[in-house]
């Protein structure tokens, strides 16, 4: 079971938890537990998106790390090379996210377009941002997943 | 895409959402109405009032809850959870006793809705909304 397999069963059975309790609230009209239940969810669906977003984001940093070292040791042509050797050869060097990014899927693509929406909304939560969209976790966690798999150097 | 949104299309936005949301309490009625001891109410509400409606100034709205009672005792809850959605164009919740139904249109904005469930027991796949589906929830419950 890999790390994103992981994260998603802990991440349903505590949302079914919680939803099984905010469902217990309406059945008995216990409307201020119920909406302390709903945001509870809430928070729990922010907490492992950003959690899992960030395997994505790791992936996408030793990716694109891994697809410049093999450009600047493999182009013999000093000006081809040239462009690859002014870009660093570590994931954890300073490299703008959506720079990365760009080196693996196309800019302005479908999966570059997602993974900028994602992005920008981890940065929102994890930034204290005043305002969230709701999450649809099942199809968002797909797409990590998928992501993940396809986003190589 | 950013540059045509305005007031005028967050409201367009807001009464498409609540008309699939028509289409879809209709949908759950039908598949019950001949169960005798069921009976399907819409006498709460839950308030839309999202980020790009304040961002916009477009007033909040009062959105139906479908609750769905099974000899008089609360069995399930179709709860909308959010029109603006990150991984879909719109999520309802259908709270049980056993955990929460995932309901999400995953077609593009502006086509014809394509619901899919993820069920308490398996939320990796989403299973397409339908009367056998529904049928199969009140039973459980």
């Amino acid at each position: 079971m890999n790390i994103f397999d992981e994260l998603e069963v802990q991440y349903h059975e505590i949302d079914n938890q919680y939803s099984s309790i905010e469902f217990d609230c309406i059945r008995h009209g216990w409307s201020r537990k119920e909406q302390k239940y709903k945001r509870k969810r809430e928070i729990n669906d922010q907490a492992y998106f950003v959690f899992m977003f960030s395997r994505l984001e790791d992936r996408i940093r030793e990716e694109s790390a891994k697809l410049i070292r093999n450009k600047k040791s493999t182009i013999s042509s000093w000006k081809q090379k040239a462009s690859w050797e002014i870009l660093p050869s570590q994931p954890d060097a300073e490299l703008h996210f959506k720079k990365r990014l760009a080196l693996l899927t196309e800019k302005g693509g479908r999966d570059f377009n997602l993974v900028s929406d994602y992005y920008k909304e981890r940065n929102s939560i994890a930034h204290g941002g005043s305002f969230f969209n709701p999450i649809s976790m099942p199809t968002v966690i797909i797409e990590l997943k998928r992501l993940h798999r396809v986003l190589k150097s | 895409m950013l540059n045509d949104i305005n007031q005028s299309y967050i409201k367009e936005r807001i009464k498409d959402w609540k008309s699939r949301l028509n289409h879809m309490y209709l949908l759950v009625e039908g598949a019950l109405s001949d169960k005798q001891n069921i009976v399907c109410k819409k006498t709460r509400h839950t308030t839309l009032y999202e980020e790009l409606m304040q961002k916009y100034n477009v007033d909040s709205e009062d959105i139906p809850i479908l609750d769905i009672y099974k000899n008089k005792v609360i069995i399930a809850t179709f709860k909308p959870v959010g029109l603006w959605v990150i991984g879909a164009n719109g999520r309802i919740d259908i709270l049980t006793k056993s955990g929460a139904y995932i309901v999400v249109d995953t077609a593009e904005i502006g086509k014809k809705p394509a619901w899919k469930v993820f069920t308490p027991k398996n939320r990796k796949y989403g299973k397409n909304l339908n009367s056998s589906l529904i049928l199969e929830l009140v039973n459980q419950a």
